[in-house]
Formats: structure tokens, C-alpha cells, sequence
């Protein structure tokens, strides 16, 4: 993945988290107020509807037990036995109201004798005994009535059950009732099913409203932050629209107000850079006349200098050679211009790096003071002669302050080809090391400009870049400067600027496509 | 070489024009100059130079328009002074036809290395012929055919055609053609071999855009191929 890829997904995961974060935020709390709300609201509602259903439900129940017991015991013989009272269990449980019936009768012969409307449901041992005791309790302080009913809820098998029981008065039978009360659980399950349902649906609605109001707040924030994304691209004319007279409408509007005077200081700026340019270009350009009228002189006084008379020919030497001096000042101010103008072009073919080393050299007659240690072969597509300016730049400044012998060394490495370039000169004084590309640069006493313009590192290390490579400056371990020129083996021209013009010029030149390449 | 060759030199800038012709003669050069193009198309019809320096910014008419309208008619030498190396100009200076070109500010030596390789290209230096398809090279009188028809070949395009003709079937490198038409050294610039086969093949091609004779062979350079 490229860095460029790596960077939006890395943007673009951090964009999202940041975003959720408010999101969650925000999600967070609405549920959370919703859910105290709805659980609230619902239990107590649940607990007041818990205690009405089964208050009316009990005292229904009790109710009718105590008329039912009332009746019947009045209708009861003085000495009733145990038949009788099974006839009047089954009595008293005939009711409309469900429920099962013991009585107890525990006479004064002694007998105890216990009679159920249906032993299969209610017998005598599943009361509790607290409810025996607390029936046959009198109560001496009440004048009404010295036995009173008593109840209590139990569970039988897992369900809920009422049981009652209470003294018939006068020494009557002891009338205990079952009445269940599963039908009133039932309505209740289905009353906290319903209200659990609401709270949930209530949860689920407020979470729904929360992403609702994230977003429309997130939803400008993401604009701007989108803006300011572009902004920092460097696309200067973006603006957001403002929509309303809140503070994010505000912050928009600032936002707007920096991005215009942050446009304005741009293009002030490069619109200062360009006339600079522009000048230098031009005054570069101008100065090529002149000189090429002294230049054509120059060679002319040259040839005479033999002839001079001898107090004037230093005079004339010198102008020679200054001249000659300024005319690669003049050619490496323009090529500085093309540089920083991008209208740097490539040429591009594909030659032999050793055969272009050795030309270099044979060219300038440096043939005895460098040692080029170079296979044959390797071969690289890329500009001739702006490596030719490159090679030039790094070994005559190889020579110029290391001395020879130097060492040229071409390597091959993976999809690149390495040209060292070592002198056994004193090597680069370390606090100059990083400006030695730096233009016009002017080194300590020890390492002069490398040639007449203090333009050549620079322009060599832009003719790298210009194929998409480098130049690296370092001291050797056992002493003396060692340049290393990275090229890669295709040399792709930059895009944009460089693309179009090139291959204009080439199908200008007739070259079918894509044959130099 | 001996002959003294005889140069018009068009260049608007007084002081260069000045230095140059000083320059030029001794090096041994005849030369006339002019100042506009005006003036050195009209020096053209009257003294017949062997050979054009032209500076391309030129007041009035350009170098590039001076340029193509010599060609209308005249096949001689021409070489560009630009004070721009920029690769539009160099490029449109050798569509309008220019044999070669030098960039201010140029030394006298330079310039005159490159006018007498030019006028080399016109020198013969064999007496046979060849024929490629419609095309017959006659080596001796230096004159190409076409259906029997002469072409008008400037001697760069004249001399291109001869180095690829003398080698039928191989593939020549730009900076192989650079060496043997140009004469220039291992920097020479490859754009002026592309622009040359593009006008001789607009000139010997029954189909330019469609070349059968001067093949491009692919990452080397041209071929001259004998039609099938």
C-alpha cells in the first residue's frame, strides 16, 4: 500500500473514531436518561398495580369465605359430625369464586374431625402453622369478635396461592380456604412483559433520537473538518456555505474568513515568488546576448594574446577567463530557473552508465586523475546529458578539492543504479555537509565553492530529483568525500508538467510513441 | 576541407552580429551578414550562400517563419542560434526545418565545428547507386530518386538517408546516427534525429504516418528497409 493510501485509511479510521466517540457520547447519555425514565415510571406503575390486583382479588376471596363460612355454620346441627361437616366444606367451597375449603372441628367430645371439600387439592397439613396458631389466637381487646380471619400467601408447586382461615364463632368449626392466585400472576407477567417492552421500545427510540441529533450536529462538523481537509490539500478556494445563525454557522463563518485571507496571503506570496522568478529568468536570458557578442571576442583576443604586447595580455587573459567564468554563471542561472520553473525537461534514452561515465571524463581530459571502477552493462533509461552535468558536477568538485586520485564506482542495486563518486581529499568539514547543495553556498577556507557559479551541487542534485533520484554527501571512515548519485534504472519523468510537454515535443519530433521510453 | 564556405548570417543584435562575423571569418568563413529576415531571404536570392546562420528571435518575421519559408524553395544548410535552450524551441526550430542548432551564448569554435559538419554531409564519397523500392540513391551524382522523380533532400536529410542506406536491414541508435550525420560528440541532442526522419520520411514515405522504409525499431532507433 502506498503512503499516500496508508495516510487517507489511517485519516479516515481516526476521523471515525473521533467522530463515534462524540456519537457514543451522545448515544450514551440519552439512553441512559431514557432508561432511569422508563424504569422508573414502570416499576412504580407495576408495584401499585401489583398491590391493587391482589388486594381486591384477596379480600373478594376472604370475603366471600367468611359470608360462605357464616351461612353455613348457622345451618350446622348443635353437635354436627364429621359427615356434616364434609356436607358443609363442600357448601362453603361452592362459590363462585374458586377456591378449596377445610374444616376443622374439634368438638367437645374431643373428637377432632377434619373435613375437605376435595382432599386432592387442600388438605388440613399445607396450612401453616403460624396460620393455625394466629386463628385459634383470641383476641380478649376487641368486643366484636374474639376470633378474627387471618391470611396468608403462599406457593405450592411454583404457584401462588391465598389460604385463609378464620374460627366460626361460638366454638364453630375452624374454616380454612386455598384460593389461587395464578390468574392474577399471569396478569401481572403480562403487565411487566408490557412494560418492559415500553422501556425497551422507549430505549430504543431515545438511542434512535440521539444518532438522530449526532448527526445533525456531526453532519456540519463533518463539513467543516472535510473543508479543512481540503484547505490543507491546498485547494485555497474552499469555502462552506453558512446555513443558520447558530454557533456552528459561526464557526463556518470563521472558518470561511480564514480560508479567504489564508488564499490572499498565498497567492500574494506566490505571486511574489513568480516575479522573482521571473526576474532572475529574465535577467538571465537578457545577459545571453551580451555575452554571447563577448564570448564570440573573447575567443578572438585569445587567439591573439600571443601577439600582445606582454603588459597587456594578462589583461586580456583575464577577461578571457572571467568571461568564460560568466558564461557558465549565466548557463547555470538559467538552468536554476528552469528548475524552480518547472519547465525542466527530459530527454530520456537509454544508455550504458559506464560508457557515459567514460565519456564524461574523455571529455574533459580527466582521464589520468580518475579511477573508474565500472562494469559494463548497466544500463539505465534517462536523460544523457543532464547525467553528463551531474557526473561533470560531482567529479570535477571531486577533483577540484579532494584530489586525485578519485574513485568512480557505478553499483547496481535492486530497481536503482549507484554512481559513488571518492575523492582522498581532507573531506567535508561536518557543519557544511548539510549545505553543500545548498546554491551558492560559500563552505570554509578549506572547501571552496566547487566551481565558478556555486550553482553545480545544487543543479546536479536537481537533476537527480528530476529523475526521480538523489545525491548523498558523506565523509568516508578512512577520510576524503564520498557523493553518491541514486538513479533509478527507468527514470519516470514527473508528472503534470513535465508529461504533456514531452510528449508534444516528441510527436513533434515524429517519434512514434513511446519509442524512447 | 579546403573550400571557403559562404555563410549568411541573419542575427538582429548588432554586437553579436558584429562578433560573429568577426569570429566566423577567421575561422575562414565568407560571411554576409543581415539583420532582419527580411533582409536575409532577400541576401538568399541574390548571393546563393552555402549556408544560413539564423538567430530565431528575430524583429519582423521569426527565425522559425524565415526558416520555413526557405525550405519552400531552398534545400541548403540551416543552423539555429536560440537564446533559449528550451525544448519548445528547439523543437519547433527543427520542424520548420533546421539542420541543427547551437544556443547562446555559443563559442566560435562551436559554431564553427558545427557548419563545417554540415557542410560535410554534402560531399560524396562513393559512385554507386542503391534502390529501395520506388526509391533509387544515386551515391555518385548525390541526388535520391522517386518513381524517377528527384527529391529536394537537404544534406542532412540527404546524408541520413545515405548512413541508413549503407547499412540496409540494421538498426541504427540515435546517438549512432548523432555520431555519423551530426558529428556530434555523446551529448548530442536525439530530437534532431527524430525531427530529420520525420521530414525525409514526409518526403520519401508513400505514407509518413505509416512508415515502410525508414522503420522505428523499438528502444534502439531506425532501420532502412527494402520494401517487400
Amino acid at each position: 500500500m502506498s503512503d499516500a493510501a496508508e495516510g487517507r485509511v489511517r485519516g479516515w479510521l481516526r476521523r471515525l473514531l473521533r467522530l463515534t466517540s462524540l456519537r457514543l457520547r451522545l448515544v450514551t447519555v440519552f439512553a441512559v436518561v431514557a432508561l432511569v425514565a422508563a424504569v422508573s415510571v414502570s416499576g412504580i406503575a407495576y408495584w401499585l398495580n401489583r398491590d391493587a390486583v391482589l388486594t381486591r382479588a384477596q379480600n373478594a376471596a376472604l370475603r366471600d369465605f367468611r359470608d360462605s363460612l357464616g351461612d353455613q355454620a348457622g345451618a350446622l346441627p348443635e353437635a354436627p359430625d364429621c359427615d356434616d361437616l364434609r356436607g358443609m366444606a363442600r357448601d362453603v367451597a361452592n362459590s363462585t369464586l374458586d377456591y378449596q375449603v377445610v374444616l376443622v372441628s374439634d368438638g367437645d367430645d374431643g373428637l377432632i374431625c377434619t373435613a375437605e371439600s376435595d382432599p386432592s387439592l387442600f388438605r388440613l397439613e399445607t396450612v401453616p402453622d403460624s396460620l393455625t396458631d394466629a386463628v385459634h389466637e383470641p383476641r380478649e381487646d376487641d368486643g366484636a369478635a374474639t376470633y378474627h380471619m387471618y391470611w396468608q400467601r403462599i406457593t405450592l408447586d411454583g404457584d401462588p396461592y391465598l389460604i385463609g382461615g378464620g374460627q366460626v364463632m361460638d366454638g364453630g368449626p375452624t374454616g380454612y380456604m386455598l384460593a389461587s392466585l395464578a390468574p392474577e400472576r399471569d396478569d401481572l407477567n403480562s403487565l411487566a412483559w408490557s412494560l418492559g417492552i415500553a422501556t425497551a421500545l422507549a430505549v430504543i427510540g431515545s438511542v434512535l433520537l440521539a444518532q438522530a441529533a449526532a448527526t445533525m450536529v456531526l453532519r456540519p462538523v463533518q463539513r467543516l473538518s472535510d473543508a479543512a481537509q481540503r484547505l490543507g490539500d491546498g485547494e485555497l478556494d474552499t469555502r462552506l456555505q453558512v446555513r443558520g445563525a447558530d454557533e456552528l454557522a459561526e464557526l463556518t463563518r470563521s472558518f470561511n474568513h480564514a480560508a479567504a485571507s489564508l488564499e490572499r496571503r498565498v497567492q500574494d506570496l506566490s505571486a511574489r515568488e513568480a516575479a522573482s522568478r521571473r526576474f532572475v529568468a529574465d535577467m538571465s536570458h537578457e545577459l545571453r546576448t551580451p555575452m554571447t557578442a563577448i564570448t564570440a571576442m573573447t575567443e578572438v583576443l585569445e587567439d591573439e594574446v600571443d601577439n600582445l604586447d606582454p603588459m597587456i595580455a594578462p589583461a586580456v587573459q583575464l577577461v578571457v577567463s572571467e568571461t568564460r567564468r560568466l558564461n557558465d554563471l549565466v548557463e547555470n542561472l538559467m538552468e536554476v530557473t528552469r528548475f524552480d520553473a518547472g519547465t525542466a525537461r527530459m530527454v530520456l534514452d537509454e544508455v550504458d552508465m559506464a560508457d557515459q561515465v567514460t565519456a564524461c571524463i574523455d571529455a574533459r581530459a580527466w582521464l589520468d586523475a580518475v579511477h573508474v571502477d565500472a562494469p559494463r552493462g548497466v544500463m539505465a533509461l534517462l536523460d544523457p546529458r543532464r547525467l553528463d552535468v551531474i557526473l561533470a558536477n560531482l567529479i570535477g568538485n571531486a577533483l577540484k578539492h579532494g584530489g586525485s586520485p578519485v574513485r568512480v564506482t557505478i553499483t547496481e542495486e535492486g530497481s536503482e543504479v549507484l554512481v559513488e563518486v571518492a575523492d582522498h581529499g581532507p573531506g567535508i568539514p561536518e557543519e557544511v555537509l548539510p549545505h553543500v547543495f545548498d546554491r551558492f553556498y560559500k563552505a570554509s577556507a578549506s572547501r571552496p565553492r566547487s566551481d565558478g557559479s556555486g550553482l553545480g551541487l545544487s543543479i546536479a542534485l536537481e537533476n537527480a530529483h528530476l529523475h526521480g533520484g538523489d545525491i548523498e554527501a558523506r565523509n568516508a571512515p578512512d577520510g576524503g568525500a564520498v557523493f553518491t548519485l541514486r538513479l533509478p534504472r527507468e527514470a519516470r519523468p514527473p508528472e503534470e508538467e513535465q508529461r504533456p510537454g514531452a510528449e508534444e515535443g516528441r510527436r513533434a519530433a515524429g517519434a512514434t510513441e513511446g519509442e524512447t521510453r | 576541407m579546403t573550400r571557403v564556405a559562404f555563410l549568411l548570417l541573419i542575427e538582429d543584435d548588432e554586437a553579436v552580429r558584429t562578433a560573429l562575423e568577426l569570429s566566423l571569418t577567421r575561422q575562414g568563413h565568407r560571411v554576409v551578414a543581415a539583420a532582419t529576415g527580411e533582409d536575409g531571404l532577400k541576401h538568399l536570392r541574390e548571393q546563393r550562400p552555402d549556408l544560413i546562420v539564423l538567430d530565431v528571435n528575430l524583429p519582423g518575421i521569426d527565425g522559425f517563419e524565415v526558416c520555413r519559408r526557405i525550405r519552400r524553395t531552398d534545400q541548403l544548410p540551416i543552423i539555429l542560434l536560440t537564446a533559449r535552450s528550451d525544448d519548445i524551441d528547439v523543437v519547433v526550430g527543427l520542424e520548420s526545418g533546421a539542420d541543427d542548432y547551437v544556443v547562446k551564448p555559443v563559442q566560435g569554435r562551436v559554431l564553427d565545428a558545427r557548419i563545417r559538419a554540415v557542410m560535410r554531409r554534402g560531399e560524396r564519397e562513393s559512385n554507386d547507386a542503391a534502390t529501395f523500392g520506388a526509391i533509387v540513391i544515386d551515391r555518385a551524382a548525390m541526388t535520391v530518386t522517386k518513381n524517377g522523380e528527384d527529391l529536394q533532400l537537404t544534406p542532412t536529410e540527404l546524408r541520413l538517408l545515405l548512413e541508413l542506406s549503407r547499412r540496409p536491414g540494421q538498426a541504427l541508435s540515435r546517438q549512432q546516427l548523432l555520431r555519423l550525420v551530426w558529428e556530434h560528440d555523446y551529448l548530442g541532442d536525439s530530437r534532431l534525429v527524430d525531427a530529420c526522419v520525420q521530414r525525409l520520411r514526409a518526403k520519401v514515405e508513400d505514407v509518413p504516418s505509416s512508415p515502410k522504409l525508414i522503420r522505428t525499431v523499438r528502444g534502439v532507433g531506425y532501420r532502412l528497409d527494402a520494401p517487400s
